[in-house]
């Protein structure tokens, strides 16, 4: 049975229409402690990459001011994002190495 | 995709549009006085530009798309200067058909719009920061 705070934040989360931990969606089910913190970081990555290229091109008189800001704003939510899914999980497997055996 | 990545994606193709916005009105005050060079050729012809929204499918949401960048058709005014070059055998010349006061307002709501879309990607922006905050460890 779910206690009535879980279920609260359970129904709280299903409100937030944005999928802030890339983990979630990119990481298939089952998938191991590794897996999970690999596709974390894969997430990020192609936003860092479109932020890269939009820079660039604005350098060479390319892009506009507006997209660079954008892109650099996804790229930087991206990494945020990411930062935020591995402290947490290294944070529950370092709480799990302290438990005493 | 991520309705706030989304969100600052259109807010975004709005910040474009309006600057494009401010940037025709800075040609039509710019070439306010840009007279004809010889008689019987027209001067610089007030421009106009269009918006329409465009769905976007791999965003799955409008964004403003910059429809076309016309000219104001309404007619050029006769001004009496038989000096310039322009003028016609009776001494009046045609005058650009931009009304300075029309652009400036124009511009001001161009800028208000900007603004506009800048607050919209601040708030998607912290309320993507707040959502990520919940994970962190110190709370």
């Amino acid at each position: 049975m779910i206690d009535p705070i879980s279920n609260a934040l359970l129904s709280s989360a299903a409100n937030v229409s944005s999928n802030a931990a890339p983990s979630k969606t990119a990481a298939p089910a089952g998938a191991n402690f590794a897996e999970t913190l690999k596709a974390a970081a894969g997430a990020s990555v192609n936003a860092i990459r479109e932020s890269e290229a939009t820079s660039m091109q604005a350098m060479q008189g390319g892009a506009n001011m507006q997209e660079v800001v954008r892109a650099t704003i996804a790229a930087e939510l991206a990494i945020e994002s990411a930062v935020a899914v591995r402290n947490k999980m290294i944070e529950s497997y370092q709480e799990i190495m302290r438990m005493p055996i | 995709m991520d309705p706030i990545s989304a969100t600052m994606r259109v807010a975004a193709s709005g910040l474009q549009a309006q600057s494009l916005r401010v940037r025709m009105t800075a040609e039509n005050i710019a070439n306010a006085n840009s007279m004809a060079a010889s008689p019987g050729a027209d001067p610089y012809q007030r421009k106009t530009i269009v918006f329409e929204s465009k769905f976007d499918r791999a965003l799955g949401a409008d964004l403003v798309n910059i429809k076309r960048i016309g000219t104001d058709p309404s007619p050029f005014k006769q001004v009496y200067n038989p000096s310039h070059p322009s003028a016609d055998a009776d001494g009046y010349m045609k005058t650009p058909n931009v009304n300075t006061l029309i652009e400036m307002s124009d511009m001001r709501e161009a800028s208000r719009s900007y603004d506009a879309n800048l607050k919209v990607i601040e708030q998607a922006r912290s309320m993507a920061a707040n959502t990520l905050s919940l994970l962190d460890s110190n709370r």
